[in-house]
């Protein structure tokens, strides 16, 4: 209970600094900063429109919704009066849907991301050294010409290489991305590709597959669970999950977090299982250990379900039908053999009902007798291999045995819903955490029905979006160019690409980057690196809403509208139950305007007039003009007229449960522990991969962050990076509401190891590591996990007294899997 | 009548959101807040109190208790606190306030705020409906229960979204109501009794 009302939280305090600090930017040719960046300032605004409301005039509502990357996709009112969005509320819902009504701190306030002092509003050119903030303003008659006769001369003399695109998930609406894509799907440009959260997406994919909606369940269905188990998930960074999960346990189900540190989940949860980071994929082996050896497994499930009973080559390989000299028809699956007990004889799968998960045998192939076994056996031989006992694991992750074997035993008495977050996938050893995660719910038959779920919740769209909009010349034809479409170089693999100039035998020249919905300096691993990085390019263009310490450093700065400023098909990988168009609430403010209308401008300068005419709403038309789309109903004027249409099936309960029916979107068909062909999720001539240890389930230490990393001596503490419910990644940064509820950037540090480094709150310390450092205010919290700090993340390099948060991670990865494994860095602070 | 809130503390997290569209529809001006959410636990906002991990954390919404024994109407010198006879809210006449400021000392739960200057607003105007109150300088200014929006018979802004589904708002004095049941069904308790103000904000535990 609240005993009194005390002042740890000064709402009095003027917070007003920081946006002027944010903004201070020295501009030449007589342009002020705030008549660049800004929009009225304070003091005028008062006068004109403050006191004096205009009582009277009604408001118009129009539908939009929050099409950010935290996967809400949260349907919302524009409340517009007199041009202006004045407010916004939670939209009402389809009935039956009152739980994805909702709206957080950060969809509410998209008043201030529209009219707030940073946006930017007409195209800048720089007219200083890169960086300095010296810029003027231009017409974009001006910067498109620009941008368009040196990317001319650079395609000609260089080839369409020389321009990379930089994207990543700032707006997930479909128009401007796909045009961009079309764009460069006609010059024929190369990628630079993100890299993040891979070790997620790869390992889910490659044990679960994919369907209409990812692989995980409609949450709501998470009613039917006995258990719900949050894994390396923040509750907190996407409050729109929150009422549904907090109802599920008030409803009887029962939640466990499986969680380093005392944040939202395990203060809500009924058990908080706390974890050394990690650590995770080692405690996922054990509990495969204590399942079998337990007999706790779903032998039903695997026999059915899962790659279990299928038998493997000495080479790994399946053995088919083929391999008995059965004669296929092209397009016949060749289908893959078990051992069936009850007949004694090798035979295809899916006529066995019952096969032996621990079969043994030989098959006769070409008159040589072969040595086969089942991928179980296979399983069971890496566990001993591996030897990640209950006892180990145990020691390792420092959860007491006993603990660990009730987890077991919970997880067998299926159905339980996992929500495995990004908190696993961002270690060096993430994908194999993940895909041992994934392994331990299929043993346990934590998959397919009302209530087991493991994946993940993401819009494909699969079933009406046709993207042939983004391929004007058709699939896989050459760019008019005459270059491969598609070209894409890592971002993991940056410094080679830069230091020998080419990816995978293909040379890249680099002369032109173009970034947009993306922010490399505040949001990739190893931060202000990122600077000289881009300064390999000659011209560097950045298309935002705000001045980033990206778009900072560039040559050309175009101003993008707000999402509620254009209409859009809100969403590409969210997590919606709806098909939704966020419509056009009013008009692009300034001299702003939508990406696609850039890109546009950009391809007609090109020469491709007329690949590039399309209206916004026939953009929208051709995005969704498919026969799935006809099927569901989905047209431009149904979407304005119902704003929601659900776009994936639903089972009795009304809901979607991923392979329900059976199927499971991976090559085999079935949900599998066993990859029989081991690929990197990018294959460039890598030579570092161990493709045998990539078939199983694998308990692999993490980069930096293990306790017998000799680098611990030097730098004892974790250095974590969290998301609050504050900002999305970089974006909200601008939004002085959020900022006087979240004044700066901090390291917070439990009383244990502040104390021990004298720290109190509000000192200012320093973080640093070999990378780079950071200088900030203390912040205490004795939920984070001892020996782990945690900067609040997403801030940019302005707001720190020195250095900049991101420059202590790192792009250390594993080869098999391409991804920034953001939480895996060590650090030490020390009081300034 | 007498209305009054009732906030599941098992089901706030702390989002925010209740404060930042109070911010939002009323238009309340820069560095003004009527709706604040406090942490139960550490020293800092979303910190944990205990020792890990042993911890605990929690979240306390708090705005106009809407007391039946106001201390703000109590010390106001010139009247005009005042508690609105036909709804029971404790009300401001802003017209009527010299801004002397000793309501803002007198309330235990600091839930008023003085505008201390001209008030800005960082995006350039006042945003909210167009009905929301009126901001003046060196005036007092707190939640008003969405005045506007009750005669217009909406409930609350920060009544109309809450993602936890934690706040509850309605007359205590009917024994119908979704907030005279609530407390009669769920354990509960309100801040600081002991300062004879009877708030109508119940906290279900």
């Amino acid at each position: 209970m609240l005993e009194q009302i005390d002042t740890k939280r000064d709402y009095t305090l003027s917070r007003r600094k920081f946006i002027q600090g944010a903004a201070a930017a020295t501009v030449a040719a007589g342009l002020s900063s705030s008549a660049l960046l800004a929009g009225c300032t304070p003091s005028e605004s008062a006068d004109k429109e403050g006191a004096t409301p205009s009582n009277g005039s009604s408001e118009e509502r129009t539908f939009v919704v929050c099409h950010t990357n935290c996967k809400g996709q949260c349907p919302t009112n524009a409340l517009v009066r007199d041009g202006k969005i004045i407010h916004l509320e939670a939209a009402d819902v389809p009935e039956g849907y009152e739980d994805i009504k909702r709206l957080c701190s950060r969809g509410l306030s998209h008043i201030q991301t529209l009219y707030g002092t940073q946006r930017l509003q007409a195209p800048l050119r720089r007219v200083g050294e890169r960086g300095a903030g010296e810029w003027e303003q231009i017409t974009w008659d001006e910067a498109i010409d620009e941008i368009a006769t040196k990317w001319k001369g650079y395609i000609e003399e260089f080839g369409p290489y020389s321009i990379t695109r930089g994207t990543c998930g700032g707006n997930t609406g479909m128009v401007g991305k796909q045009t961009y894509s079309r764009l460069w799907n006609t010059f024929g440009g190369a990628a630079l590709g993100a890299n993040t959260d891979n070790n997620n997406f790869v390992g889910m994919r490659n044990a679960l597959g994919s369907g209409l909606y990812w692989n995980g369940n409609e949450f709501r269905d998470a009613y039917n669970a006995k258990t719900i188990i949050i894994w390396g998930y923040a509750v907190e960074s996407q409050p729109m999950y929150w009422n549904q999960l907090i109802s599920q346990k008030e409803s009887g189900v029962k939640v466990i977090a499986i969680e380093p540190h005392f944040f939202l989940g395990p203060s809500a949860a009924d058990q908080w299982i706390p974890i050394q980071p990690g650590t995770d994929g080692a405690l996922a082996m054990a509990l495969i250990s204590v399942v079998i050896e337990e007999d706790l497994i779903d032998v039903e499930f695997l026999q059915t379900k899962s790659c279990a009973p299928f038998l493997v080559k000495p080479d790994g390989s399946y053995l088919r039908e083929s391999d008995f000299g059965a004669e296929l028809e092209e397009g016949d699956p060749d289908r893959i053999m078990v051992f069936d007990p009850a007949s004694q004889n090798i035979v295809v799968a899916d006529e066995c009902p019952a096969p032996d998960l621990r079969a043994r045998t030989t098959a006769s192939i070409d008159g040589t007798s072969v040595d086969v076994t089942t991928t179980f056996n296979l399983l069971l031989k890496r566990l001993d291999e591996e030897g990640i006992t209950l006892a180990k694991a145990s020691q390792m992750c420092d959860i007491p045995e006993d603990v660990i074997r009730d987890l077991a035993h919970t997880i067998a008495d299926s159905p339980v819903t996992f929500r495995v977050g990004y908190g696993l996938d961002h270690y060096y050893n993430g994908y194999y955490t993940v895909f041992s995660v994934m392994s331990l719910a299929i043993l346990t038959g934590n998959i397919g029905k009302p209530g087991a779920s493991v994946g993940d919740g993401l819009n494909t769209y699969g079933n009406f979006v046709n993207y042939g909009y983004q391929f004007p010349l058709g699939y896989g034809a050459v760019s008019a160019s005459g270059f491969a479409m598609g070209f894409s170089y890592p971002t993991v693999e940056i410094d080679n690409v830069l230091a020998t100039g080419q990816f995978n035998g293909v040379e890249i020249p680099f002369k032109s980057i173009y970034i947009h919905d993306t922010n490399y300096v505040t949001c990739y691993s190893e931060g202000d690196k990122w600077i000289e990085r881009l300064n390999n390019f000659e011209l560097i263009v950045v298309a935002d809403q705000w001045m980033t310490s990206t778009a900072e450093i560039a040559d050309i700065v175009l101003p993008v509208c707000h999402w509620y400023e254009m209409s859009d098909l809100a969403g590409f990988f969210n997590a919606s139950t709806f098909a939704t168009l966020s419509d056009k609430a009013v008009e692009p403010l300034y001299e702003s305007k939508p990406d696609y209308e850039i890109a546009q401008l950009l391809g007609r300068a090109l020469g491709y007039e007329d690949l590039f005419q399309h209206s916004n709403d026939e953009i929208i038309e051709e995005i969704i003009d498919s026969d799935g789309a006809k099927e569901l109903g989905v047209s431009l004027a149904a979407l304005r007229e119902k704003h929601y249409i659900r776009q994936i099936p639903a089972n009795a309960d009304g809901n979607y449960v991923y392979g329900e029916d059976g199927y499971f979107g991976t090559p085999t068909g079935r949900v599998q522990f066993y990859l029989e062909d081991p690929a990197p999720e990018q294959e460039y001539g890598q030579d570092e991969v161990d493709r045998e240890l990539a078939r199983l389930p694998h308990w692999m230490e993490p980069n930096e962050v293990g306790l017998d990393n000799p680098l611990r001596e030097k730098y004892p503490l974790q250095y974590f990076t969290e998301n609050t419910k504050y900002r999305l990644h970089s974006q909200w940064d601008s939004v002085s509401w959020l900022r006087e509820l979240d004044p700066e950037p901090l390291i917070k540090l439990n009383p244990i190891d502040a104390d021990a480094r004298g720290i109190k709150k509000g000192d200012v310390v320093r973080v640093h590591n070999d990378r780079g450092f950071a200088v900030m205010k203390a912040d205490i919290n004795a939920g984070l996990r001892p020996g782990v700090v945690s900067a609040t993340k997403g801030w940019r390099a302005e707001a720190y007294i020195e250095g900049n948060f991101q420059n202590l991670t790192t792009l250390a990865y594993d080869r098999f899997n391409l991804n920034q494994n953001f939480y895996d860095a060590v650090c030490e602070v020390e009081k300034v | 009548m007498r209305y009054g809130m009732v906030i599941d503390t098992k089901r706030c997290f702390g989002c925010m959101a209740c404060a930042v569209t109070c911010k939002s529809a009323n238009g309340l001006p820069d560095d003004i807040w009527w709706n604040k959410i406090y942490t139960v636990g550490g020293e800092s906002d979303d910190a944990a109190g205990g020792v890990y991990p042993n911890l605990e954390r929690h979240y306390t919404p708090v705005s106009c208790q809407n007391c039946e024994s106001p201390a703000c109407v109590a010390v106001c010198p010139t009247g005009a606190s005042y508690v609105d006879e036909t709804t029971g809210i404790v009300s401001i006449d802003i017209e009527v306030c010299i801004g002397c400021q000793l309501c803002d000392t007198a309330c235990p739960y600091k839930a008023r705020m003085y505008n201390s200057e001209e008030p800005t607003w960082n995006h350039g105007f006042k945003s909210g409906y167009s009905d929301a109150p009126d901001h003046l300088p060196t005036k007092a200014s707190k939640c008003t229960y969405c005045a506007n929006r009750l005669a217009q018979g909406e409930a609350p802004a920060c009544m109309h979204l809450c993602p936890g589904r934690a706040r509850f708002f309605g007359d205590f004095d009917d024994p119908t109501s979704e907030v005279s049941q609530l407390i009669e069904a769920r354990e509960n308790y309100r801040l600081m009794e002991e300062q004879g103000t009877d708030p109508s904000v119940f906290y279900l535990k």
